[in-house]
């Protein structure tokens, strides 16, 4: 799992948080709300999220 | 990781069968069109879903997404899915209701769901259905992350990714004062400089 989170910009921390939500070891029993003003890049940022998540996760297999 | 958009949904059916197209692409639109038999016979054997709940158009969250119910269906095909519902603030049904849909995904400690909305903007015209949803969210929504604006990336992006036209090298000479002027309006919306490139079919 690679720490990069360059392309977020100033909303680094949030792609941090969503991946410990998203993949972490700890599960609890919540939702999470992705807050913003109209056309502030939610949609963007959300896919752009889950396109990284899976080339890295492609890249994990090339190196096992 | 399944993503809906929510914008114009009505019930918790619609819910249901966006969440169905977007896990199954190729036979999700197709309900209507394909013979009900020849569709459940597909999903069991694919599957493995019952899928009888989606008899006479009704559809069961439950049954799609494979949740234990009381008759103790313990087909949980699709553990630890991730499920973003976009546009929370622009369906067409109560935010308070989608919570409630929401709350059972993740009390069993196997779902994510990722809300993405307005919040502000959840239930504004409606004084009632926004004091019903702040006094919901707690129970459901655990943490709220606030999104920034990224102008300063998405100009430079807008800027290298259009670079062939005379409007898109009048803005790269002129880049540091238009993106200053984007500051200074503050204008959050970067649907904005997308519609930059358009202003040259209309000039």
């Amino acid at each position: 799992m690679t720490d990069d989170y360059e392309w977020a910009g100033p909303n680094a921390n949030i792609a941090k948080v969503l991946d410990k939500y998203c993949y972490g070891a700890s599960r609890p029993p919540f939702a999470l709300m992705l807050d913003g003003a109209w056309g502030c890049g939610k949609t963007w940022f959300i896919k752009r999220f889950f396109e990284k998540k899976k080339k890295t996760a492609y890249q994990t297999v090339n190196w096992a | 990781m399944i993503y809906v958009s929510l914008y114009g949904i009505q019930d918790a059916e619609e819910i249901t069968k966006a969440i169905y197209a977007a896990m199954h692409p190729i036979l999700g639109g197709k309900i209507g069109e394909l013979g009900k038999v020849v569709f459940k016979g597909l999903l069991k054997s694919t599957l493995k879903i019952d899928l009888h709940h989606l008899e006479n158009g009704k559809a069961d969250l439950s049954a799609v997404l494979g949740i234990p119910d009381n008759t103790g269906n313990k087909d949980r095909i699709f553990r630890n899915r991730i499920l973003v519902f976009d546009d929370v603030e622009r369906a067409k049904m109560p935010v308070s209701d989608i919570l409630a849909l929401v709350q059972p995904l993740v009390e069993s400690h196997e779902d994510r769901v990722i809300l993405v909305a307005n919040e502000k903007d959840i239930a504004a015209d409606s004084e009632v259905e926004r004091d019903r949803y702040d006094r919901v969210k707690e129970k459901t929504i655990y943490l709220f992350l606030h999104l920034t604006p990224d102008i300063e990336r998405t100009f430079k992006k807008f800027i290298t990714e259009n670079k062939k036209s005379i409007l898109i090298s009048f803005i790269e000479e002129n880049k540091e004062y238009i993106y200053d002027l984007i500051i200074k309006s503050s204008c959050n919306n970067l649907r904005f400089i997308d519609f930059l490139k358009h202003l040259e079919k209309t000039s």
